[in-house]
């Protein structure tokens, strides 16, 4: 389960902000464990590790939202807390671009609807469904043509294996507080 | 001159736009900010009218005049407390962030991009468990340098930007340490105040050393915030409690930086610590406070006496005003 929480923007600038739970992830069609989704950018990974581009769309009550998203090789699934609210999904979605690339090209979200239980715009509650475009690349934008607006997730990917400390990471430190004596260690 | 006053509070952030009478958060539907997540710092920056930078339990934030909304910041904070907030006086694309645990983070470019800093203030503290960052100072002489306490571990300076820290302890009775001011002097010479829970700590030699003041005045030892009305002046105001969170709390203003203290004039009995004050340069005599249980006072005198506001607020952990 994961919880999202998306900065949903809407036409007159306005933003709503619902929390909402993801019991079920797919990424291209595959069952996947939410268990990988999260918000964070900032992502340590191993050597080699690379990054996807996506879009995501997710049901709500007022209506289909899309983000962008990333997918890493390592499994993790790096949603955007910014998000649209499309309330013609199916209609409108053409008009969109992921990375300059029109989502009739990456591929629109019908088929993942419908191979996820749903009907048009209507997705099952708790679903999240990801399309992966055939890229590579830290930053997902998605580009509305018509309303000349656009949605971005950059990724800061930091190798695993290099130290911010270099070769002097201290110890951690024990602090006493206000006693003003030595405190023995009471665990 | 028409401003904005801003209250940090676990309720979100409260806005008054009547010089403190009434205040009011945005609306739920609009507002880009659940009205209900835990707020500690609110920011202003003079070169930024209008702007002002939250830090919550949900990540880090900016208010917009023009837009009317909290817009979500992309960083490495979401899942960590972002208790204090600082913009380079001179640069307000640098702002440095201070959380629980006790961590520095650090953007130069507005926002875009976050360094983890090598702080390496306790991570684990007897009495309060985990270690925060209780304030940060740009060094009014030095746009490189960082000054922050940590609340429990001292006060800790970079002259790196941020990069590597130093930690000046040497005779702070208590190293629960919660707030700086700095007056340096025509021709040389800086004296530093640390407030800490026992007391405030005086420096001469830029933190190398500090020693307790005796404050007779003040009833309790637990002092919290300190400020200057205006930037290097030798008035600075101190927020006083009988303990965090207590059930009583007073305001003292020095003239002479600290070697003594008056008791300033409040209207009201504080019902607790009072735990945050608001000035602005834009106006040196316009000063707000607020106790943690919700309090808030208002000068208009440069802190000599102080009106409460007849609206309270749940728990507030900041206050601010900016001109909008």
């Amino acid at each position: 389960m994961f919880l999202l929480k998306p900065h949903v923007m809407g036409l007159e600038g306005q933003v709503t902000t619902p929390d909402v739970i993801v019991d079920h992830l797919q990424v291209d069609g595959k069952m996947r464990s939410p268990g990988f989704l999260t918000h964070e950018c900032w992502q340590q990974v191993e050597g080699g590790a690379v990054a996807r581009p996506a879009y995501c769309v997710m049901a709500l009550g007022g209506g289909a939202l899309i983000l962008p998203c990333s997918v890493l090789s390592n499994g993790f699934v790096v949603v955007a807390r910014q998000a649209w609210r499309l309330a013609n999904l199916d209609g409108y979605i053409g008009e969109v671009a992921l990375n300059g690339a029109p989502l009739k090209d990456v591929g629109l979200p019908s088929g993942l609807i419908e191979a996820a239980g749903g009907d048009g715009d209507a997705l099952p509650r708790g679903f999240l469904l990801a399309r992966t475009a055939g890229m590579t690349g830290g930053t997902a934008v998605l580009s509305d043509r018509v309303l000349g607006r656009e949605l971005s997730l950059g990724l800061c990917l930091d190798p695993i294996d290099e130290d911010r400390w270099g070769d002097a990471r201290p110890r951690p430190r024990y602090s006493v507080g206000p006693t003003q004596k030595e405190v023995p260690h009471y665990i | 001159m028409p401003y904005k006053a801003y209250a940090a509070t676990m309720q979100s952030v409260w806005f008054s736009d009547d010089e403190g009478t009434s205040w009011n958060r945005l609306l739920t539907p609009t507002g880009g900010f659940y009205n209900e997540a835990r707020v500690w710092a609110v920011h202003t920056h003079a070169d930024r009218p209008g702007e002002v930078l939250a830090g919550s339990d949900q990540g880090l934030y900016r208010y917009t005049e023009g837009a009317g909304r909290f817009d979500y910041i992309p960083s490495p904070m979401d899942s960590l407390h972002i208790l204090k907030i600082a913009q380079s006086p001179a640069d307000p694309d640098f702002i440095v962030c201070g959380t629980r645990p006790a961590e520095i983070f650090i953007s130069e470019d507005n926002g875009a991009s976050w360094r983890r800093s090598n702080l390496d203030a306790s991570t684990e503290c007897w009495f309060i468990n985990t270690s925060r960052v209780t304030s940060i100072h740009f060094d009014p002489a030095d746009a490189d340098t960082i000054w922050i306490t940590v609340e429990i571990d001292g006060v800790f300076r970079s002259t790196d930007r941020g990069r590597t820290w130093e930690m000046i302890v040497r005779g702070l009775h208590d190293n629960d340490t919660h707030d700086l001011v700095f007056r340096d002097r025509d021709g040389g010479g800086r004296t530093v105040l640390c407030s800490t829970e026992d007391g405030v700590h005086r420096s001469d030699d830029n933190g190398r050393t500090w020693r307790q003041l005796e404050v007779p005045q003040a009833k309790w030892d637990y002092f919290r915030s300190l400020k200057q009305p205006a930037e290097n002046s030798d008035t600075v105001i101190a927020s006083v409690g009988d303990k965090p969170s207590g059930e009583a709390g007073e305001l003292l203003i020095s003239k002479d930086f600290g070697e003594s203290w008056d008791l300033c004039e409040m209207s009201h009995p504080a019902n607790s610590t009072i735990w945050t004050i608001g000035s602005n340069a834009a106006d040196t005599s316009l000063l707000f406070a607020a106790t943690i249980f919700g309090q808030i006072f208002k000068s208009v005198d440069g802190g000599e006496s102080w009106l409460k506001a007849k609206r309270e607020l749940g728990e507030i952990r900041m206050i601010a005003w900016a001109p909008v």
